[in-house]
């Protein structure tokens, strides 16, 4: 594809994103609904960290530093759209076949949907649950560069991770049902992004194996700024790695899988 | 006259995965499954004048949606060549989308909790719509189709009628030649499907559009399409003006009297009796056998008549009869081989 063109479907999937974004916004309820669900898990993580704290002292990092990083943790994966169960949807209805009419790629139409749908998700939810990590911990940990790098890289992390969510709705062209790759993900993003618990409490050998995936890239690599122990620019360069990785491989699965369906009926 | 179609010899076959049987059948089909051929599409050929409105009709299963596909460019043809616009579908998809447009009664291009004004926006920027052009023709369009008052509330909160005028607005904002519809008016009323198959056709009409529309319903083939073709497994079973389609298919027609007495007696043969009731005598007319006319001279002599009408049957029985007779066709063959 020329840069034209690739300018061109950014400025077509930007649109996208746009009435996405307003598409999320009239929906209210499910936006209370979650950010209820976000305090609710703070709160009970808050309780926990303190009883830890109380029976460890000393222990390291410090109960409102996890609380701050599970907030980042949790804004990520709470934020980010479930789109593999939509593609499956509209795969079985046929829906999506008759949006290839359409003069823009159907992966990146709905990657510009799903980040708009993400851009409201965490406006609303950042709002809300880092409000009320602050009142329960009555501090922000975070420094002034770790406070401006947050929101930009914590877009950019469930960025990757609707990318992701792209490339698992995919596997629908083969599977009849793809959540079991779902929940194969979910429990690789809670277990090995460190999404509870930060990596660094993690044994040796499992945090090593954690740092190369992309699930720590997603959650700890943001998280870590809350723990004072993330370097910013690098957290940013592994998650554009893994943009970059998820993009082609996005454009992977959905090409074996247009062929798969081609020959086998729509 | 330019094509705005052409189709030779296309073909589909597909290859479906058959579920063994017996015990260990699922277990057995993670490594071995039993693939099968099935011919969607057989070695159809045809032409599409620019400008015409033609009906593609077929039973379900008849390939009617996997050729709409083809066209359209989402699947590729196992062999055949087709041109539509001048591109080749399936290769040219993205180029191709501008200058067609699509309307599936079944599924909504537009965003369900968003007024329609929003999704004809986006789609203006995704067709590169010009904004002024835009501007003027979604105005014409929004007149034409009488949807101005229902633009800015959410898509969920209009009837089916008002939807589908929404609809096909917002597949013709980016002016394309040539439309296909699939079912635009199922489950409407009868009402709501008038008016949807007169804006169809004179939005045809007045922009030269090129009309390819596939429907059950074949009031939907009368009131928009001139031409129809019939596709039954895969083939060409008939392709036909509308009117070639009545007089060559219809062998029978429906004649009503209304009578000054209250009974007419008849005794002609090949007219049957199909109701009657004071004043009213309605006849079954096999027009093979006993012409129009002798019917009238017969129930002039036999009465005196107040009115008189004669109709053709509906065309649901005519697409029957060609589907019947398609049937009928194929088992001869079958048992000649």
């Amino acid at each position: 594809m020329t840069p034209r063109g690739i300018g061109n479907v950014v400025r077509k999937a930007a649109v996208l994103a746009r009435v996405a974004a307003r598409h999320r916004l009239s929906q209210r309820a499910a936006a209370i609904g979650r950010a209820v669900t976000y305090a609710i898990m703070l709160f009970v993580f808050s309780r926990l960290w303190s009883v830890i704290a109380a029976a460890y002292p000393g222990t390291s990092p410090p109960a409102d530093r996890v609380l701050w990083y599970i907030a980042i943790t949790e804004w990520i994966v709470l934020s980010m759209p479930q789109m593999h169960g939509d593609i499956q949807d509209e795969l079985r209805a046929g829906d999506l076949l008759y949006r290839l009419t359409r003069p823009i790629a159907y992966p990146w139409a709905r990657l510009g949907e799903g980040l708009g749908d993400l851009v409201v998700r965490m406006g609303l939810l950042g709002i809300a649950g880092f409000g009320f990590a602050y009142l329960l911990t009555g501090t922000v940990p975070l420094g002034a560069r770790e406070l401006a790098w947050v929101v930009p890289l914590g877009v950019l992390a469930a960025s990757v991770g609707v990318v992701f969510e792209l490339a698992i709705g995919f596997t629908s062209f083969w599977l009849h049902d793809c959540r079991p790759v779902y929940w194969i993900w979910q429990k690789g993003l809670f277990l090995l992004g460190g999404l509870l618990v930060p990596l660094s409490l993690y044994p040796e050998w499992l945090r090593a194996i954690a740092v190369w995936s992309p699930f720590a890239a997603i959650l700890h690599g943001c998280g870590t700024l809350a723990l004072g122990e993330g370097e910013p620019l690098l957290v940013g360069l592994r998650l554009l790695a893994w943009f970059a990785i998820g993009l082609g491989l996005v454009a992977l699965v959905f090409r074996r899988g247009l062929a798969q369906l081609d020959g086998g009926g729509g | 006259m330019t094509h705005a179609i052409e189709i030779d010899e296309l073909s589909k076959t597909f290859t479906v995965r058959e579920r063994p049987q017996g015990r260990f059948a699922a277990l057995r089909s993670l490594w071995h499954a039993p693939k099968r051929e099935v011919i969607a599409v057989d070695r159809i050929s045809l032409r599409i004048e620019a400008g015409e409105r033609v009906a593609f009709v077929g039973p379900n299963g008849a390939g009617k949606s996997t050729t709409i596909k083809m066209l359209s460019g989402i699947l590729h043809p196992t062999s055949g060549r087709v041109r539509v616009a001048g591109h080749v579908p399936w290769q040219e998809r993205q180029q191709l989308a501008y200058r067609i447009g699509t309307v599936f009664g079944q599924r909504s291009q537009l965003w369900q909790h968003l007024p329609a004004s929003d999704t004809f926006d986006l789609l203006a920027a995704i067709y590169d719509q010009d904004p002024a052009t835009y501007r003027a023709r979604r105005g014409v369009l929004v007149d034409a189709f009488e949807i101005g008052a229902h633009l800015h509330r959410p898509v969920r909160q209009l009837s089916l009628g008002q939807r589908m005028r929404c609809e096909i607005v917002a597949s013709l904002l980016h002016a394309p030649e040539i439309v296909f519809l699939d079912e635009p008016t199922i489950g409407l009323d009868v009402s709501a499907r008038a008016t949807i198959r007169d804006l169809v056709r004179e939005q045809a009409e007045r922009h030269g559009r090129t009309v390819l529309l596939t429907s059950h319903d074949t009031g939907d083939m009368e009131r928009v399409c001139a031409r129809v073709i019939v596709i039954h497994g895969g083939r060409i079973l008939l392709d036909e003006t509308i009117d070639a389609l009545r007089r060559g298919y219809i062998r029978r027609k429906l004649v009503t009297l209304r009578t000054v007495e209250p009974t007419i007696e008849l005794a002609l043969a090949g007219v049957r009796v199909v109701k009657r009731a004071p004043h009213r005598t309605d006849l079954e007319v096999d027009v093979d056998i006993t012409p129009i006319d002798a019917v009238v001279q017969a129930a002039l002599r036999g009465g005196q008549l107040n009115d008189l009408t004669v109709e053709d049957p509906p065309m649901d029985d005519v697409v029957q009869a060609i589907y019947a007779r398609a049937e009928a066709d194929a088992r001869l063959r079958e048992c000649a081989s």
